[in-house]
């Protein structure tokens, strides 16, 4: 499939999905609603939720896919400080899954060429993506 | 789970480990894959999962001229790394 084709599905893909998530997050807030059915608008709106972040690194796949080399911006970074800037940025998320920075004694850790943002993202999915966490929690 | 930065010869490494569940020998080569989800053991696969999460950082890393590795086993653990040259 065309890579503006995808952008184009995606943006028509995520407007229905607001209202859906929107309008089932209201509804669950009434107060006349039965238990049984907030539970179930519970469910469609986390899906919908689901969906949403599926859609979203689908597009950001896609687009670094394409992306031409030279497109990514580098410049010298140290990969343990965007490690820590990460962490404080995702602080609630980083404290709720038990993720704990290891801080290297002595040694210091040269910097690599990297887009910074880019860098700081996929650290950020490395850590809180539910294959990794998910399979992370003590048997 | 821990996360650490490592200098090895060539390479910067950042490793995340965990003494978890660990990946089951037959979904370890796919785990980078678009959309693949790990089931564990006869288990729903997880709910929340995207199946993206681990596609997006392997080709922000392989962009980058590095590469992704993961070693794992039921019952003991994953080590999830990522290595890029260093200047």
């Amino acid at each position: 499939m065309k890579s503006d084709m995808i952008s184009l599905m995606s943006h028509e893909l995520r407007t229905p999905l607001t209202s859906i998530n929107g309008f089932s997050e209201l509804l669950a807030v009434d107060e006349n609603i039965p238990e049984e059915s907030r539970e179930f608008l519970q469910i469609i709106s986390n899906e919908s939720q689901r969906m949403s972040r599926m859609i979203d690194t689908f597009l950001s796949v896609t687009q670094l896919e394409r992306a031409d080399k030279k497109e990514v911006t580098k410049i010298a970074l140290r990969l343990d400080e965007v490690a820590r800037e990460a962490m404080v940025t995702m602080h609630p998320t980083a404290r709720k899954k038990r993720i704990r920075l290891v801080e290297q004694a002595g040694g210091t850790i040269p910097p690599i060429a990297a887009d910074k943002s880019l860098m700081t993202q996929a650290l950020m999915r490395f850590w809180t993506t539910p294959s990794v966490t998910a399979l992370s929690e003590p048997p | 789970m821990t996360v650490s930065t490592v200098l090895e010869a060539e390479d910067v490494r950042v490793i995340v480990e965990d003494r978890g569940y660990g990946v089951p020998a037959e979904s370890i080569d796919r785990i980078w894959e678009k959309f693949y989800r790990v089931a564990r053991d006869g288990q729903e696969k997880d709910e929340e999962s995207t199946g993206l999460g681990l596609a997006f950082v392997k080709e922000v890393v392989e962009q980058h001229g590095g590469s992704v590795a993961v070693e794992s086993e039921v019952g003991r653990g994953s080590k999830f790394s990522l290595a890029l040259p260093r200047l």
